[in-house]
């Protein structure tokens, strides 16, 4: 069993760039094709939503023990992730930087690093992301240069769209808290654990939301809804448009800070299903090292358009099982058998 | 009379029959005794005077007689005469009681505290460390007069017997780093230690890692800062610099100066320093990504320009640019190796003739040209050597991994620098501490030179610290 505490601003920084990671260029197209204007009313609803799974999980992830295949079950849901994540990423990266570079030389050097990291120490793993943390201010400044350039009036109408659309968009929000099961996973390793309290979850809801809510309004406004329908990545075509003296490529230059930024969080999902792996058998680097060449493999057999948007649509219902359903019914049936125990 | 004779040829013959050593029969009162000292290593007239007092105080019958402040009464081994002898002690066996008497003043070759030439500072003290570990601790206690200063010694080396001093705060110093160093200090099995270089590998956390793991130092004014911090100093006997642990990646780019003058100015040339430390590495592998793969990143005349400076070039930039970088490596390895009279001239010539004849015909870009040389000059602004040589060691890789991948390989590059940084200890205490673990009532610390000397101890471990002390991990 894998001896380590973690404080509370490493956990949220974990989940942050967990959740974050790949998704945060590629959804907001998505979600603005299915709500269109009430795109941002969605995705705090939704956040909403998560944000009371968040501190139900606190409440209970004590009851949250898998047994071997559940154990089993979510490492292979990760790994399906990072080889989804990875499979974008190139695609992503062949449209935008190098078209001419064979994919597994790109894939496998990403994966590189997520081996490097999680054959490293785990306070590697922990503190690998305070890199971001800067990128994160510099995504804003760069985002903010295109605000004279936003139509304001694309806000409005607000409200005018049937049920059926605020559906799709519920659905299409989802995507952006793919991860949050991890919470379940790491919160025990929390060394003072009355130190996470429900203000400090609301309050990390509160970053996550005006995160991806300030990107889907730029996106919004900076494109007409017609647009959108043909633009996949709308930030990158935003920032696309801007300039600065010294500067010409925005895009190319977020294009890297994205890929760091995906890079993590295929690292910190390969450690959540390494970690489980670790629970189980002592033994773990060789382990450690095949489960990365398979899955910087895997992803050249997907690498086309179709394929890319058949996968990301399949991870929407994977993680309302994995993220959701599943977690709820480990800690019901903890939490039941904890019952029997203390009644007998 | 045979059995002293017997026993001084023994003694002479454990000494491996040298020239310097010197081994006689000497009268004291009504006895014998064996006089032996390398004749090297020992000032005779004073040796001669301590001789005398010993005598007289003999002679009068006092109670402890061998005991004075310059001497040392002990029971004869072969072992323990050769340690006192090789330490340059003069020895006085008393074949009859089985006793000698060591006469500790050896005399040991030492030049002056002059200012030690590679860490040149404008203004504050011009002290400098010596090969002489006594002339070192009276430098250190010179500026440091607290009873708090502790120093213990260690032998190291089973030939060489070299003395290695551990200095330290007792008020201050982080235990579980004291520890530590003492335990592997401890482990040295060795022969010989040459070199504060040699002690270095052996107290590493990581020896295969490019960035030092010890800040070394020649100057006692830095000694100081870094003891009041509760760091750790060792000194040697045999050489000048002074390893200072535990460290992080940030120590390297203080310097004296910074304390010395203004705040302002002081944290300007601090934050210079440390963007230097991201020019020094990745400049020329920018560049190379830039002139391979990125011309479009950049504004369309200064893309142009780019193009068409590199367009008259017949190597592509990684050749260009590792060619002017192998030519600033050897004029600074010759710089180094000549007297500075001709080691500045060497640069002059190299700098300004050889860049203009490389350019004049055609082997590199002007472009290229700046570019190393800003990278050079960025590399020399760091406060140490070892730093120093490290960055400059690690914007090779960079260069290739740019001219293969453009950004991408950058990118790459970057993260397993950073990982690898993130691994790294120094006495087991992180090496990229205050940022990480993030600490921000030190971290402007790191940045700016403050109003004050704040003495801060280093972060100890991956641990972060809540306001009750408790503590918590990652």
């Amino acid at each position: 069993m894998a001896k380590f505490t973690i404080s509370n601003k490493q956990l949220f920084l974990f989940l942050f760039i967990l959740q974050t990671g790949t998704v945060f260029i590629s959804f907001q197209s998505r979600v603005i094709n299915a709500a269109e204007q009430n795109a941002w009313i969605v995705f705090v609803i939704v956040s909403g939503l998560h944000l009371l799974l968040l501190i139900l999980f606190d409440k209970y992830y004590k009851y949250f023990k898998m047994n071997k295949f559940e154990k089993w079950l979510y490492q292979l849901y990760w790994y399906s992730i990072v080889v989804i994540f990875l499979t974008y990423i190139d695609f992503v990266l062949k449209l935008w930087a190098f078209p001419l570079t064979p994919a597994f030389i790109v894939i496998s050097l990403m994966a590189i690093i997520s081996l490097y990291a999680n054959l490293s120490k785990y306070a590697v793993i922990f503190n690998i992301s305070v890199i971001l943390i800067p990128f994160i201010f510099v995504f804003f400044a760069m985002l903010s240069l295109s605000t004279k350039d936003l139509t304001w009036t694309n806000f409005f109408p607000i409200g005018e769209i049937e049920l059926k659309q605020w559906m799709e968009g519920f659905g299409k929000t989802i995507y952006a808290f793919i991860g949050i099961e991890a919470y379940l996973i790491l919160r025990p390793f929390v060394q003072d654990k009355k130190q996470i309290t429900y203000r400090k979850i609301a309050l990390y809801q509160l970053i996550f939301t005006l995160f991806f809510v300030i990107t889907i309004i730029y996106s919004l406004l900076f494109f007409s809804l017609k647009e959108i329908q043909i633009i996949p990545v709308t930030i990158m075509y935003l920032l696309k448009s801007q300039e600065i003296t010294f500067l010409q490529r925005l895009d190319l230059f977020f294009t890297y800070i994205w890929m760091t930024w995906s890079v993590i969080s295929i690292t910190l999902f390969m450690f959540l299903g390494l970690h489980l792996y670790k629970t189980m058998y002592t033994r773990s680097i060789k382990f450690t090292v095949f489960i990365h060449i398979v899955v910087s493999i895997l992803p050249a057999f997907f690498i086309t358009r179709e394929m890319v948007k058949k996968l990301h649509d399949g991870l929407l219902y994977t993680h309302l099982f994995f993220g959701i359903l599943f977690p709820l019914f480990i800690m019901l049936r903890g939490w039941r058998k904890s019952l029997r125990e203390k009644n007998s | 009379m045979v059995l002293y004779k017997d026993i001084v040829d023994v003694i002479v013959e454990e000494f491996s029959q040298t020239v310097d050593f010197v081994a006689k029969e000497l009268d004291w009162k009504n006895e014998h005794v064996i006089l032996c000292y390398y004749s090297s290593m020992i000032d005779t007239a004073v040796v001669m005077e301590q001789l005398q007092t010993i005598q007289k105080r003999f002679e009068s019958g006092k109670a402890k007689w061998g005991e004075t402040a310059f001497t040392k009464e002990n029971k004869f081994t072969m072992k323990q005469l050769k340690e006192s002898i090789c330490a340059g002690e003069t020895v006085i066996i008393f074949p009859s009681s089985d006793n000698m008497i060591s006469i500790l003043l050896p005399k040991i070759a030492s030049r002056g505290p002059e200012s030690p030439e590679n860490e040149y500072v404008v203004r504050g003290s011009h002290d400098g460390f010596v090969e002489n570990l006594d002339v070192n601790i009276n430098l250190i206690r010179k500026k440091l007069r607290s009873a708090d200063l502790k120093i213990e010694n260690r032998v190291i080396g089973t030939k060489s017997n070299s003395t290695v001093s551990i200095i330290y705060l007792t008020t201050k110093v982080d235990t579980e780093a004291l520890d530590t160093l003492k335990e592997r200090l401890d482990q040295i099995e060795t022969e010989m230690m040459y070199s504060s270089g040699q002690l270095e590998d052996y107290l590493e956390d990581s020896i295969w890692s490019p960035f030092p793991q010890f800040l070394n130092t020649e100057r006692p004014d830095r000694v100081i800062a870094n003891l009041v911090e509760g760091k750790i100093v060792i000194l040697t006997d045999s050489d000048p610099t002074a390893l200072i642990g535990p460290i992080s990646l940030f120590t390297f780019y203080e310097s004296p100066d910074d304390f010395n003058g203004r705040v302002l100015v002081g944290s300007f040339y601090r934050l210079v320093r440390l963007a230097s430390f991201f020019t020094a590495i990745f400049l020329p592998a920018f560049y190379i990504a830039v002139a391979s793969f990125h011309f479009e990143i950049m504004p369309l005349e200064l893309g142009e320009q780019v193009k068409s400076s590199v367009s008259n070039i017949p190597f592509r930039p990684i050749f260009e640019a590792l060619l002017l970088e192998l030519m600033i490596e050897l004029i600074r390895e010759a710089s180094i190796r000549l007297p500075s009279p001709i080691g500045q001239t060497i640069g002059v010539v190299g700098g300004l003739v050889i860049g203009d004849a490389i350019v004049s015909a055609g082997l590199a870009s002007n472009l290229m040209v700046i570019v190393v040389a800003s990278t050079a000059l960025a590399s020399f602004v760091v406060p140490s050597v070892e730093m120093n040589t490290t960055i400059r060691l690690l914007r090779f890789p960079f260069m290739v991994a740019a001219s293969l991948f453009g950004f991408f390989g950058i990118v790459i590059g970057s993260m397993i620098l950073f990982i690898h940084l993130l691994n790294l200890q120094s006495l087991n205490q992180p090496y990229l501490s205050p940022v990480i673990p993030f600490e921000p009532k030190k971290i402007k610390a790191v940045f700016f030179r403050l109003p004050f000397y704040k003495q801060i101890p280093q972060h100890r471990s991956f641990y972060f610290f809540s306001k009750k002390g408790s503590k918590r991990n990652g």
